[in-house]
């Protein structure tokens, strides 16, 4: 998987391109953590180039979601597409993250 | 991931030609003093250390009987690369416990050589040690013997994964003589989400006994809830999460009560219709869901069976890539209504290893089956029928 981190106000937006699974995940982590240590306002996650994703990865995006909100900040996903749609739905984890179609709507701090 | 390894002279060149030479194979880092290069290793984990023999502040044998003293680096391999090549230096050094001493100038394919094997070794040796130990831990993630419950057939079929899924099946019986069964799946894989795993396990079996300072809990959703506020503020248990199902059986009234968090829903059959009824009440991640989870219940009719599937089975590819997935254990089910327990477990392994054409597993598949043998009438039945 590849990841690239921007910047978008108070939002930072990460973008995945490829699965993610447990091959890649440490990777993944190791590139987050200077983000997650700054006490990001907000993270996004762009997923609409992540066509798969196991346990591993959203296990991954949950230890974000977690890492982010102990230090009062909020994680948000963008581009829920095919099966990782479907995962996120079975394991009920739009009730837990927002999930956005828009990236404005998705940088937007809250309301 | 390329692996790292941390090398510590008090010579820049001597730096730089390492990174030079190791540099297409491993993540190198440096340091230049002893001192310096055990912060960074107590940081970083580095896989490999390579390390001058004489430095300023803390020499090459006194950063050795260093990390020797940590626990967690103690196993670190080691190569002194130095210009000292009497042999009194050498043999000293190695009884450090070092794993080979190269005297400079070293030849960079030399160098590059022993760095990789001796990265292979240590590959090995942490693989056979985690097999040993998950090996017995997965023991203990299914239970040995299984209840025998009048009237019914239990039966739990394990495939486990080539590079160490985290299944779990518990079968618990309670106080009031009903049965709780979990089966459950670790979202990540190796030895340390099989040590979640049996954390996860402890505080079920605390809550179901009446430890942890908690009453005994209720039923399957309020031992959920219970489960999730207690692991998800566990600090030690952050990295990983669970999913499961929760079910709990009364075999005197024929009554299941599910909660499925996050997992694959349970699928009931019956005799004398089509398809199957999901339990898909429940939740989200436990420890992560904030609402309280939900819970539904059913009455085993005669003949009636509780298929659970662990997402090791919906997740079988075939070769193009495509998820065998609930409707292939559906449609898998269709012709197994008057089949044994036994049989409907490995029936859905095999049809699971069938859709992967016999590729190894990345991913546990667990399938456990309660079955009430047809004709078995004796209880009291439930207002609710499946």
């Amino acid at each position: 998987v590849k990841i690239t981190l921007e910047r978008h106000g108070n939002a930072d937006v990460v973008r995945l391109v490829g699965p993610l699974n447990a091959e890649n995940v440490g990777r993944v982590r190791m590139e987050l953590e200077p983000v997650l240590l700054r006490a990001p306002a907000l993270v996004v996650f762009d997923l609409l180039h992540v066509p798969d994703m196991d346990s591993s990865g959203i296990g991954t995006l949950i230890w974000a979601l977690k890492r982010v909100r102990t230090q009062g900040g909020d994680v948000r996903v963008l581009h829920l597409r095919g099966m990782v749609r479907r995962l996120f739905e079975l394991l009920h984890l739009e009730r837990t993250m927002t999930v956005c179609e828009e990236f404005d709507a998705a940088i937007a701090p809250a309301a | 991931m390329q692996p790292r390894v941390l090398v510590v002279d008090d010579d820049p060149l001597t730096r730089r030609l390492a990174e030079s030479a190791l540099g297409s194979h491993c993540e190198v880092v440096t340091a230049d003093d002893g001192a310096t290069a055990l912060v960074m290793a107590r940081r970083m984990q580095p896989d490999l250390i390579i390390s001058d023999l004489v430095m300023p502040v803390l020499d090459g044998v006194g950063l050795k009987h260093r990390l020797a003293a940590d626990a967690r680096l103690a196993a670190t391999p080691f190569i002194f690369l130095t210009s000292r090549s009497d042999e009194e230096t050498r043999l000293a050094s190695l009884l450090t416990g070092a794993d080979d001493y190269l005297t400079k100038p070293v030849d960079v394919r030399r160098l590059l050589r022993r760095v990789e094997v001796i990265l292979e070794r240590a590959r090995r040796v942490r693989e056979a040690s985690l097999e040993c130990f998950t090996r017995e831990i997965d023991a203990a993630f299914v239970p040995g013997t299984l209840p025998c419950i009048p009237g019914y057939e239990l039966a739990i079929a394990v495939q486990p994964a080539a590079t160490g899924g985290g299944d779990i099946v518990d079968v618990a019986t309670l106080a009031d003589g009903s049965l709780l069964m979990l089966q459950a799946d670790v979202m990540g894989k190796g030895a340390r989400a099989k040590f979640f795993a049996y954390a996860f396990i402890g505080y079920l079996r605390g809550l179901l006994y009446g430890g942890c300072g908690l009453p005994a809990a209720g039923g399957p959703a309020a031992i959920m809830d219970r489960l999730g506020r207690l692991y998800g503020n566990d600090p030690l248990l952050q990295d990983f999460y669970v999913t499961g199902a929760l079910l709990q059986f009364e075999p005197r009234r024929h009554w299941v009560r599910s909660c499925c968090a996050g997992a694959i829903p349970a699928f009931v059959l019956v005799p004398d219709a089509d398809g199957a009824r999901r339990l898909a009440a429940g939740g989200g991640v436990p420890g992560v869901f904030e609402a309280p989870y939900a819970e539904e219940a059913c009455v085993l009719r005669p003949g009636a069976a509780l298929v659970l599937v662990s997402d090791g089975v919906t997740e079988a590819r075939d070769a193009g890539g495509t998820l065998w997935g609930e409707e292939g254990v559906g449609a898998t089910l269709e012709p197994l209504r008057h089949a044994a327990a036994q049989t409907i477990c490995d029936a859905i392994l095999a049809a699971a290893a069938n859709w992967s054409q016999g590729a190894a597993t990345c991913d546990d598949r667990t399938v456990v089956v309660l079955r009430r043998l047809a004709g078995e009438s004796w209880g009291e039945e439930g207002k609710e029928s499946a």
